[in-house]
């Protein structure tokens, strides 16, 4: 599905920040992203999710050469990845169900459909009552899952998360993981960055491991 | 091939992803747009107003021509001869004397009115003629007739300071027509500063966008729309504006005859008022949209 070959990574004229970086992720597998700070981490996750193209190396995403593709068929492959930010990155001016249905929109779906799947989504993640409250009205917590629903409305084949349960509570956190969990089960790919000890020890899933 | 443009949504934030609804410094936009607009109606209808004033003065002299007789001279049989001469070459409509009353008329605000001084002074004759198409072969046709009767008349066609008349309305117009032309770029190159203002100021926003899929033809739908609202705004003020003055001047102009220029539009050159907005608005979007897809091309 996914699948990287000597790949390297530099921004602007600057050192690689990346260097030969090669695997591959199979449909459905499930796996972490760990490293030190500074290793890398999230510059790989952009390129997981096809916001930068690399310096050097080959990234094959669904079957696709990324390098080979142009902006319009990038951007279709995109449409196919979830991603929710360490610091969740909802738009502040739009309301819960506004920010959950903006995949949707961008995919051209129809609007009747998008109500039914936001809300059905928003209810599933405990937000049906919040669904039109603005995102800094929200705790932490709701923020998050709001994030985690707004990467998983389109019922995308691949779900990355950086530090997703980096602004929350052990309790919270786990709560969280097993969402993912859920979805793996549905059949998603997953790719989970964390340098928390707590997940990795509970959660026995292969380790991308990024060293500095 | 979709537009969504003006797709009506229910959204928060006028409808926009990108927070474009925020007042960040571009609402300058509705009064730019507006002072084009009314500018560049300014210009357009004195371009169509030199055109028909040129008409005017071009009609009224394009076609005669004044033969001035030396009095002392020149017989009145010898004038005759040259009227009957005149009259006889084809082209030519009508070959008249000024009468006596006639020159008065027209020297009187230099000389007085003193009935004995045009007893003493030696006025020359004058003779008018008008014919339907001025081409050259007429001229010398005349000129020649004119030479051969009276070899003193001077025939005068008007030709030097009609062209330099002409030459000034064409320049002047041409000026309207310049002016008109770059307050349009000056539109687009601001608009476009716009539009790659806000780009930088949402950024963030914009990868958002960009990470989840949203096409370029997407996101720059929305600062069309952005853009789109702005102007109409703007221009309908200008329109409304450019109106308004020139309600004015052709109150003026028919109230205070001579005081300011007569606004000269006829029919449809009125849908100028609706025509030049239009066309600023247009090059606002187009301006708008190459920006904006050129800025989301510098993205990966």
């Amino acid at each position: 599905m996914i699948k990287f070959e000597h790949v390297g990574l530099r921004y602007g004229i600057g050192p690689e920040v990346l260097s030969d970086i090669s695997f591959t992720l199979a449909p459905g597998s499930f796996h972490f992203l760990c490293g030190p700070s500074g290793a890398g981490k999230t510059s790989l996750m952009s390129l997981l999710y096809l916001g930068r193209r690399p310096t050097r190396g080959m990234v094959e995403a669904f079957g696709h050469n990324t390098n080979l593709l142009d902006r319009v068929a990038l951007s279709e492959e995109r449409r196919k990845i979830g991603v929710v930010f360490q610091d969740f990155r909802l738009l502040p001016h739009m309301s819960a169900f506004d920010n959950v249905a903006l995949p949707l929109r961008i995919n051209d779906v129809p609007e009747k459909k998008i109500k039914d799947h936001v809300e059905e989504l928003l209810d599933w993640v405990g937000l049906g009552d919040s669904m039109h409250r603005l995102p800094p009205t929200l705790s932490g917590g709701q923020q998050q899952r709001i994030a985690v629903a707004r990467a998983v409305i389109t019922n995308p084949r691949l779900l990355l998360a950086d530090e997703p349960t980096g602004n929350l509570d052990d309790e919270i956190g786990m709560k969280l993981m097993g969402l993912f969990e859920q979805l793996n089960k549905m059949g998603t790919t997953i790719v989970i960055a964390t340098h928390s000890l707590q997940i990795l020890e509970r959660l026995p899933h292969p380790r991308l491991i990024l060293e500095s | 091939m979709s537009f969504k443009v003006f797709a009506i949504s229910s959204r928060g934030g006028a409808g926009y992803d990108v927070p474009l609804h925020l007042k960040l410094g571009t609402e300058f936009l509705v009064i730019l747009t507006g002072l084009m607009t009314f500018l560049s109606l300014l210009a357009a209808i004195a371009n169509l107003s030199l055109g028909h004033m040129t008409h005017a003065w071009t009609s009224g002299l394009e076609n005669t021509l004044t033969i001035e007789i030396p009095a002392p001279n020149v017989s009145e049989e010898s004038v005759s001869k040259l009227l009957d001469g005149l009259r006889k070459i084809s082209g030519v409509e009508e070959a008249k004397l000024l009468s006596q009353k006639d020159m008065q008329d027209l020297l009187s605000p230099w000389l007085g009115d003193a009935g004995s001084i045009w007893d003493d002074l030696p006025v020359p004759k004058l003779v008018t003629v008008s014919f339907s198409e001025r081409t050259p072969q007429l001229i010398k046709d005349i000129s020649a007739t004119t030479r051969k009767i009276i070899p003193d008349a001077r025939v005068d066609a008007h030709e030097d300071w009609l062209a330099d008349l002409m030459k000034l309305a064409h320049g002047l117009k041409l000026t309207a027509l310049a002016v008109f032309i770059l307050i349009m770029m000056v539109t687009a190159v601001v608009i476009a500063g716009a539009v790659r203002s806000r780009m930088a100021i949402h950024h963030r926003e914009l990868e958002l966008l960009h990470i989840m899929g949203a096409s370029d033809r997407y996101i720059t739908g929305q600062f069309v729309r952005y853009i789109l609202m702005q102007s109409l705004k703007g221009s309908s003020l200008g329109a409304v504006a450019g109106l308004a003055v020139a309600g004015f001047f052709l109150f003026l102009a028919r109230r205070n005859p001579g005081t300011v220029p007569e606004l000269t539009l006829q029919g449809a050159e009125w849908l100028v008022f609706a025509a030049v907005p239009c066309l600023l608005i247009v090059i606002g979007l187009v301006s708008a949209r190459i920006t904006s897809l050129r800025v989301l091309g510098e993205m990966p």
